[in-house]
């Protein structure tokens, strides 16, 4: 018997007004993986999610999640899944425990499993110490976990979040991957949209890169960065005015790219022989007298890939 | 890491210290000018998002209409409403600058909390343009309403007769008073942890001042017992004042009165702001 | 939308791995929305965090006690000679329109928490969350009433105490005087969740919420006779519907016999105005996101 995914969207369109938002998106989700869905500030990722959340209704296409469509059956749908947007949407006057507590409550567990429910969920994100606090004394990144422990008080069979570390600090960001990790350990299958290519690199099994409102590509991390080629052997010139000689150097080898930063930046050049490559650079540059400040072999970042595919940097 | 030379220049003692110079923090001049500058970016907020502006105004003047409309004939029956709404209309502005204090302390606690303040305190500026240019720019922010309550009584019947000097006093007299009120609000909001408790700390007493006060009634409407007090209200005096600016009767008592107060306010809870502000942090 | 029954089995149950489906159609069956009871329960509960929050404001008693009394005392103490001498007992005819315009405030209020949820993002979680969709508006609907009706209590109680006011009328007219001050209230929020859904912005809301105090409150006979009104305003002021409702609280409060049609009134408008509000607020609701 074929077996389908677990959510599956067939030509998702919606416009607001005369603005079309979503041009028709297609993706699909296995259970138990995580989806990462990539793309910059206003791609339609927040629409999209809305759509599939059953918050907003599409214009067009299909969405299922388990198979039950998202406009025909949206009670059911909200009993699958569970939603964490993209601002915390926690009681500030609240403690994390209350709130916890009001959350499994509206999810049908009774008085008593609500209170372990909510004292298992806090030790979990290691938010006990803080538990009867009020949430308006939380730091970003507490508020955020409580927020995304508030959305998996019942295991949900999907779930969503919108842009989960947008606007947290470094520490809190690991803290709160090693927290997506966990949860997709547990088997939750986890869509994420993210601005973040390292978090999509560092979370998602599969990706779909979204730009105005369009699948623009979707794969593996790794099939993404091979369609942007193989590796890249990067150098920084000790003296910036030995560009142009490096330029004419290495022109049998292939184009010098020049960086974001312009020539002051590190400087790649296609390795398709890898660390013969390297090696050969490094001879030509010594042979020729030029200094170098640094030398590395890299595999594309996703930044590489997004730049490819649509021509902007993120 | 090689970075191109900026056109940076040789930095001797001298020309530090003509740097420093050039940005010299104290001084009257300096100090007026980054008050102005400060003032005029707080303006500028208010107009682009003008709601809170116009709501304000508007309210005290729809206060102004439906008062005269409901108590004309109560206070001064058989007579027109015109008359009325002269009596009126100096107590219904100072009543809507008053119910400003509130947000005026609010603006500011949201000053101090938003990085505003920080970022100002941080640049060689006069030590005082977050307090200064929020106080000039609240009376810019009451100076309009006063003209709206005018322009909107002009329609009901409310008249000049007090030539052009009263008229200024008119309109600056309740500022300057409503301002150093405003003070009040300031020296809470330093201290405050939330911008609820501003207007709380500051809700409940501007209505008793209004109501004892002879602004809606003249005072023999009032009990026995609570007529000392509304004679002493600064509300009724300032009032009066205006009631005496408006009419071209003499006012010089009053108006003095009520600059001593707005000084003694201004004298007492501005040093305990300042004392507080200079503190924070 | 279509019932619940159908709702249990997917669209493409067939398609789904087995254990998949069965964990979902029991998820379904287990967290069911749809139900009366289901929307009892799930508006109790959100009612129980909006009453937690309204407890938690530092300025609640601020605005559910002080702020009303002081604005009896206020127009009582400016208005009682004066009234005196038209032959009116003011602090009878005053209560009712304090009390109402301690309703509409709590409606001023529900506004501004509604509008925080929708900002915070609080509404789409609960709306993305198998419950019942009524429970956020009755969640707030009833906290504000709890309020609402405890400031009343407050009021009744200072007003008696302190400046001799005297409910005359029978146990029914009491019965009378509460539900006119409940439907009061439950017009008053539904009114202003049209205003929270349509502004959305919280700063936006409490500027802006004001407005209708002027001409709803201020312009009727609640503070002074439709006597005292210039003629041309007088048949708005006696017909409008804070006056109607106020004439019929003190004719609730006096007693006698001719309350009844003034209550009959007073519900007509306020049922009346409840219901465009209630399908108002709906589809601006509908269309949230
Ligand atoms: N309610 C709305 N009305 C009109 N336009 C909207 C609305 N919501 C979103 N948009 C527009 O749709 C586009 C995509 O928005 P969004 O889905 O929030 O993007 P993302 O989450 O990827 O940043 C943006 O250009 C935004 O301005
Ligand atoms: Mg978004």
């Amino acid at each position: 018997m074929l077996v389908a995914p677990i959510v599956e969207v067939k030509n998702l369109t919606k416009r607001f007004g005369n603005t079309v938002v979503l041009r028709g998106i297609n993706l699909t989700v296995e259970r138990g993986t995580v989806l990462g869905v990539l793309g910059p500030n206003g791609a339609g990722k927040t629409t999209a999610i809305n759509c599939l959340t059953t918050l907003l209704t599409p214009d067009g296409g299909e969405a299922t999640i388990a198979g039950y469509n998202v406009v025909e059956q949206p009670e059911a749908v909200r009993s699958l899944i569970g939603l964490t947007g993209q601002f915390a949407a926690v009681d500030e006057v609240l403690t994390a425990r209350e709130n916890l507590i009001l959350f499994s409550r509206l999810l049908r567990l009774s008085g008593g499993a609500a209170k372990r429910r909510a004292t298992e969920l806090l030790t979990q994100f290691d938010l006990l110490e803080a538990a009867d606090r009020q949430v308006k004394t939380f730091s970003g990144g507490m508020r955020r976990r409580l927020d995304l422990a508030a959305s998996i008080v019942v295991s949900p069979l999907v779930l969503f979040l919108d842009e989960p570390t947008t606007g947290l600090d470094p520490r809190s960001r690991q803290q709160l991957w090693a927290v997506v990790k966990d949860l997709k350990a547990q088997g939750i299958t986890i869509i994420l949209t993210t601005q973040y290519l390292e978090e999509a690199d560092a979370l998602a099994d599969q990706i779909v890169v979204i730009d105005q409102g369009q699948v623009i590509a979707k794969g593996t991390v790794d099939e993404l960065k091979d369609k942007v080629g193989g590796k890249f052997c990067e150098l920084r010139l000790a003296n910036l005015e030995d560009y142009e000689k490096v330029k004419d150097l290495l022109s049998d080898m292939g184009e010098v790219i020049v960086g974001e930063m312009g020539k002051e930046g590190p400087i790649a050049i296609a390795a398709p022989d890898g660390a013969n490559t390297l090696t050969e650079v490094v001879l030509r540059l010594e042979s020729a007298n030029i200094p170098l400040a640094d030398i590395s072999l890299r595999r594309p970042s996703l930044d590489d890939v997004f730049f490819s595919l649509t021509g902007h940097t993120t | 890491m090689m970075t191109q030379k900026l056109a940076q220049p040789e930095l001797d003692p001298d020309t530090i210290a003509a740097m420093v110079a050039a940005r010299r923090e104290g001084g009257l001049q300096r100090t007026l000018h980054d008050i102005v500058v400060v003032a005029w970016r707080n303006m500028l907020i208010d107009f682009r998002n003008p709601a809170s502006l116009v709501v304000s105004a508007l309210f005290s003047t729809s206060l102004l209409f439906v008062f005269t409309a409901s108590f004309a004939q109560v206070v001064t029956p058989g007579e027109g409403f015109s008359g009325y709404a002269q009596f009126l209309l100096p107590f219904a502005s100072v009543q809507g600058l008053m119910f400003n204090t509130v947000d005026i302390g609010v603006f500011f606690y949201n000053d101090l909390e938003n990085g505003m303040d920080i970022r100002l305190r941080a640049m060689p500026i006069a030590r005082l343009s977050a307090i200064g240019g929020r106080l000039l720019s609240s009376g810019a922010r009451l100076l309009i309403q006063v003209a709206t309550i005018v322009l909107a009584g002009h329609l009901i019947g409310f008249r000049f007769q007090g030539g052009l000097l009263g008229a200024i006093g008119f309109f600056l007299l309740p500022v300057v008073f409503t301002l150093s009120l405003a003070l009040i609000g300031f020296y809470i909001a330093v201290g405050a942890k939330s911008a609820e408790t501003v207007s709380a700390v500051l809700n409940p007493w501007i209505l008793p001042f209004t109501f004892l006060s002879v602004g809606y009634v003249p005072i023999e409407g009032f009990p026995d017992w609570a007529q000392p007090i509304v004679t002493r209200n600064p509300v009724s005096i300032l009032s009066e004042a205006m009631r005496s600016l408006a009419s071209g009767e003499p006012a010089l008592q009053n108006v003095i009165i009520i600059l001593l107060c707005s000084l003694a306010l201004c004298l007492l809870f501005g040093t305990l702001t300042v004392r507080a502000y200079q503190r924070r942090i | 939308m279509s019932n619940s029954k159908e709702n249990m089995r997917a669209t493409k149950v067939e398609a789904i791995a087995p254990e998949i489906s069965a964990l979902a159609q029991k998820m379904i069956a287990k967290r069911q929305e749809t139900g009366w009871r289901r929307a009892i329960v799930d508006s109790w509960l959100i009612t129980g965090r909006n009453l937690i929050r309204l407890k938690r404001n530092p300025i609640i008693i601020v605005a559910i006690a002080i702020f009303p009394i002081v604005f009896l005392a206020g127009f009582w103490i400016v208005g009682q000679k004066l009234m005196a001498t038209q032959g009116v007992n003011y602090i009878q005819y005053l209560v009712p329109i304090i009390n109402l315009q301690a309703l509409f405030f709590a409606g001023l209020g529900s506004a501004l928490m509604f509008a925080q949820d929708i900002e915070s993002g609080m509404m789409d979680r609960c709306r993305a969350m198998p419950i019942a969709r009524i429970a956020t508006i009755a969640g707030l609907v009833m906290a504000y009433m709890v309020r609402a009706l405890l400031s009343t209590l407050i009021l009744l109680l200072v007003a008696f105490a302190i400046f001799g006011f005297r409910f005359q009328g029978s146990v029914i007219d009491a019965l009378g005087y509460l539900l006119l001050i409940v439907i009061f209230t439950a017009t008053c929020i539904t009114g202003y969740s049209v205003l929270a859904i349509k502004l959305r912005r919280p700063d936006l809301v409490n500027a802006v919420a004001i407005i209708p105090y002027t001409p709803l409150l201020l312009l009727s006979n609640g503070f002074s006779p439709t006597e005292n009104f210039p003629t041309w305003l007088q048949p708005i002021i006696r017909y409008q519907p804070v006056s109607v409702t106020s004439d019929a609280l003190r004719s609730l409060v006096a007693g006698g016999s001719n309350s009844l049609p003034l209550f009959g009134f007073s519900l007509l408008w306020l049922v009346g105005l409840l219901v465009v509000f209630g399908v108002w607020a709906k589809n601006a609701y509908k269309q949230l996101v």
